[in-house]
Parts: structure tokens; C-alpha cells; sequence
């Protein structure tokens, strides 16, 4: 026994050790239904400080570097938004705010991830307060008990066995019930469930640039191409600067979208295990199901953002050898197909 | 809420204190007719065992056996009531534990009210 208490949180150790060294000297065969309870309670309370920890990386790791891509991404496009004219402009920069949402989204699901973890850690800290308190007022329960009894030994065994038992029965209820948490009828459940439903980069498509009629290797811009893609009406201009940022801004943003993996797999495998969560087991697959689906999505956002900034690229490249001293020729040339 | 740091030394209080209540109180318990007195302390130790004068000149010996025993066993049971009723009011985080007892907390209710379950 002395192991197994050892073993318990400091907290419920001091009431174990209390209730164990009343109970024992009155009824020994009590010790075992004792240690079954005790180790119940060991595995219950699960691991806060990893779920503190778990929390914490998914708000100040992964939430921020996504947050740092999005802004990258926005401050750039702040400055393109309107230096681009033409076919496809239009297009992109419809496309952008939608893309900033749909980041934001994925922001804000690390952090109710975050916030959903925390109030289930809060909920097994307020269980946990109720769970060492019936330790202590048992161990108060067999002090009278063994008074009431007297010197009738046969009286304080049958009274303390009976209080040992019930005892054993509120453990093995609380262990029942939070192994039933029902999904998403609790606190922390409902608050995951928030995030249930979240739309990815890919489910925006691409931003309609242009892109030349022939897809092969060595793409050529045929002259049809640019008039159809670029500029179908109105006049050709491009702040070539704010492109090559733009484009920056995409092909940087890799950086965020795998660091915010990285952290988010490390607050998965490290923190968030299942230990973490002690017996509610079913909130922890949750976790992670949120959490992998995300990682997903990470990882498809970084290889779109790599998508866009090639076309973006690509574009730029060609206005670059239509600058500003040939933009008129350009539009001359364009005007005269 | 009590401090539960301190509920179990709060207990060993209030049973110390209730063991001198139980030293100093008086169960009194007669047999029919009242021909025998039995007087016991809250503890259930003798003090006392009267007979009413002249019984033993009109009772048998077997009669008066039963009479005393009879006493005797009823002085028991009234002991054991009151110190049944006396243990049940001690009080440990803001309830007695005989209304623990009674009714025991329910686990489904503690996971409950912590983790704010809708039912």
C-alpha cells in the first residue's frame, strides 16, 4: 500500500494516508478494496500539468504562427490589392480575403482546441477538489465509527468494512461516469465541438490567374492568352515591387505552416496523450481527431500558398518584361489584336 | 466547505468531545414491573443495577434472573440507539454523517456538477 500511495497526488495522498491508517487498524481486509480505489483515483486524475502545457503550445505556438502567416500574407496583399490591374486581379483579389477568413478559422480552431482542453482540465480539478474531500470526510466517517463501536471490535469492523465499501462505490461511479462523458454534453465537449466543422484553403479553389493556354513544362503566354487572361478590358499596370512581396509572402508562409505542424504534432504526441486526460478517453480521441484534421489542413494550405505564389510568380516574371517602359507598347500590342 | 485539511481532525473533536457527553449521560432501563433498574452510561458501562425492595421475597430466583436480564438487555438497546443517534449528528463538511448515510453523494451527480453535463 505504501507504494501505491506514494504514487497518488499529493493532495489525495494526505487524505489516503489518513483514511488507510484509521481504516486498517480496525479492519485489514479492507486493504485491498482501498488500493483498487486509490489506483482508480491515480489513473482519474490524469496529468494537468501536461494538459497545461498541451494547451499552452497550441495557443502560443501553433495560434501564433498562424497568425504570423496570416498577417505576412495580409501586409502584402494590403499593398497589392490595387496594384495589379487586369484579368486576373480581379479574380485574386476576391480571393484573398477569403483566404485570410479561412486562415483565421484555422487560428481560431487551435485556439478553442486550446480553450476546450483547458476546461476539461478545469473540470477534473473541480472533480478532483470533490473526489479528496469524500477521502477526508471518510476518513472522518470511520473516526466516529470506531467511536460509535466502542470497544466492540466486531461492531467497528462491520461499520468501518461498510463505509470502505461505499467508499469503493462513489470511486467506481465517478471512473463510470467520466468514461461515459457523453459526446459533447459536457463543457469541454460542446466547446470542441465548435470547431467540428472547418473549411480548409482547399475548399476555396484557386484564384482564377491567369494561366496560358498550353500547360505543359515550358508553358508559352500566346498573345491570345495574355489579351483572354490579363486583360480583358481596361488598362495593364502592375507594381512589379508589391508583386515579388506578394509572392514572397506566399512561399515564406511555409515557414509558419510546418512550424505550426511541428508544434502541434510536439503538443500532440508530448502533452496530450491519453495519460494526460485520465479516464476520459473519448475526449482525448476528440482532441486528436480536431487535431489531426488540422494538421491536414496546415499541410494543404502550405502546399497552396507554394501553388499560388508560382502562378503569382509566373505573372510577375511576365509583367516584369512589360515594365514600365513597355507596359504602353504592351497595351499597344494587345490593343492592336 | 470545510477545509478538507482539517475535516478529519474536526471529526476526532467533535468525537472527543461527544465521548464526555456519552461519560457523563445516564441510560436508565427497567424490567417489567419494574423490578429491576439498570442504569448504564452513554458508553454503555454499568453504573448501576437496583432491585425494588422486597422483590427477592416475592419473586423466585428464576424470576428475578429474567427480570434483571430483561432490564439488562433493554439498558443495551437503549445504549446502542443513543449512541447510533449521537455518532449519525456528527458533523463533517457541512452535513451530518448520518444523512451521508442515508443518502449517499452520487458519483454521476459529482461528474456532473464539475463537468457542467447537460444530462
Amino acid at each position: 500500500m505504501s507504494s501505491i500511495l506514494a504514487s497518488l497526488p499529493v493532495d489525495l495522498r494526505a487524505a489516503a494516508a489518513d483514511l488507510y491508517a484509521k481504516v486498517i487498524v480496525v479492519a485489514w481486509e479492507a486493504e485491498e478494496t482501498l488500493a483498487i480505489s486509490f489506483k482508480i483515483l491515480r489513473e482519474t486524475r490524469g496529468k494537468p500539468e501536461l494538459l497545461d502545457s498541451g494547451s499552452e503550445l497550441l495557443d502560443r505556438s501553433v495560434a501564433a504562427e498562424i497568425i504570423a502567416a496570416r498577417d505576412e500574407i495580409g501586409a502584402a496583399g494590403a499593398r497589392f490589392t490595387g496594384s495589379w490591374t487586369g484579368g486576373g486581379a480581379e479574380s485574386f483579389n476576391t480571393y484573398l480575403p477569403k483566404l485570410l477568413a479561412v486562415i483565421e478559422s484555422m487560428e481560431e480552431s487551435a485556439l478553442t482546441t486550446a480553450e476546450a482542453v483547458r476546461l476539461f482540465r478545469q473540470a477534473l480539478d473541480d472533480l478532483w477538489q470533490r473526489v479528496v474531500e469524500r477521502t477526508w470526510n471518510t476518513g472522518a466517517e470511520v473516526t466516529a465509527a470506531v467511536a460509535q463501536a466502542g470497544g466492540n471490535q466486531a461492531v467497528a469492523v462491520a461499520l468501518v468494512l461498510g463505509i470502505v465499501d461505499r467508499y469503493a462505490a462513489h470511486v467506481s461511479g465517478i471512473a463510470g461516469a467520466l468514461i461515459n462523458l457523453a459526446n459533447n454534453q459536457y463543457k469541454a465537449g460542446e466547446k470542441l465541438g465548435e470547431v467540428a466543422a472547418l473549411p480548409g484553403v482547399a475548399d476555396l479553389g484557386d484564384p482564377r490567374l491567369p494561366v496560358p493556354t498550353d500547360q505543359a513544362a515550358n508553358p508559352s503566354w500566346s498573345d491570345a492568352d495574355r489579351k483572354d487572361n490579363w486583360r480583358p478590358g481596361g488598362e495593364l499596370r502592375m507594381d512589379t515591387e508589391a508583386m515579388a512581396t506578394m509572392v514572397a509572402a506566399f512561399r515564406n508562409n511555409g515557414t509558419y505552416w510546418g512550424s505550426a505542424a511541428r508544434h502541434q504534432a510536439e503538443a500532440a504526441d508530448a502533452h496530450l496523450t491519453p495519460g494526460a486526460f485520465g479516464i476520459g478517453v473519448d475526449f482525448y480521441a476528440d482532441v486528436h481527431a480536431v487535431m489531426a484534421r488540422d494538421r491536414r489542413l496546415y499541410r494543404d494550405a502550405d502546399a497552396r500558398m507554394d501553388s499560388v505564389a508560382g502562378s503569382l510568380s509566373e505573372i510577375g516574371e511576365l509583367y516584369g518584361m512589360i515594365d514600365e517602359d513597355t507596359t504602353s507598347s504592351f497595351n499597344k500590342q494587345m490593343d492592336d489584336q | 466547505m470545510e477545509d478538507s485539511d482539517t475535516a478529519g481532525d474536526g471529526a476526532a473533536a467533535q468525537v472527543a468531545e461527544l465521548a464526555d457527553r456519552l461519560t457523563a449521560a445516564r441510560i436508565t432501563a427497567t424490567s417489567p414491573r419494574n423490578i429491576a433498574r439498570a442504569v448504564y452510561d452513554g458508553h454503555g458501562r454499568a453504573i448501576s443495577l437496583e432491585l425494588r425492595p422486597g422483590a427477592k421475597l416475592q419473586h423466585s430466583p428464576e424470576s428475578m434472573s429474567e427480570m434483571i436480564t430483561a432490564a439488562l438487555q433493554a439498558a443495551d438497546r437503549a445504549v446502542d440507539a443513543l449512541r447510533q443517534h449521537a455518532y449519525d449528528d456528527v458533523r463533517v463538511a457541512g452535513d451530518t454523517i448520518g444523512n451521508w448515510r442515508r443518502h449517499p453523494a452520487d458519483p454521476g451527480a459529482a461528474v456532473a456538477a464539475a463537468f457542467g453535463t447537460q444530462g
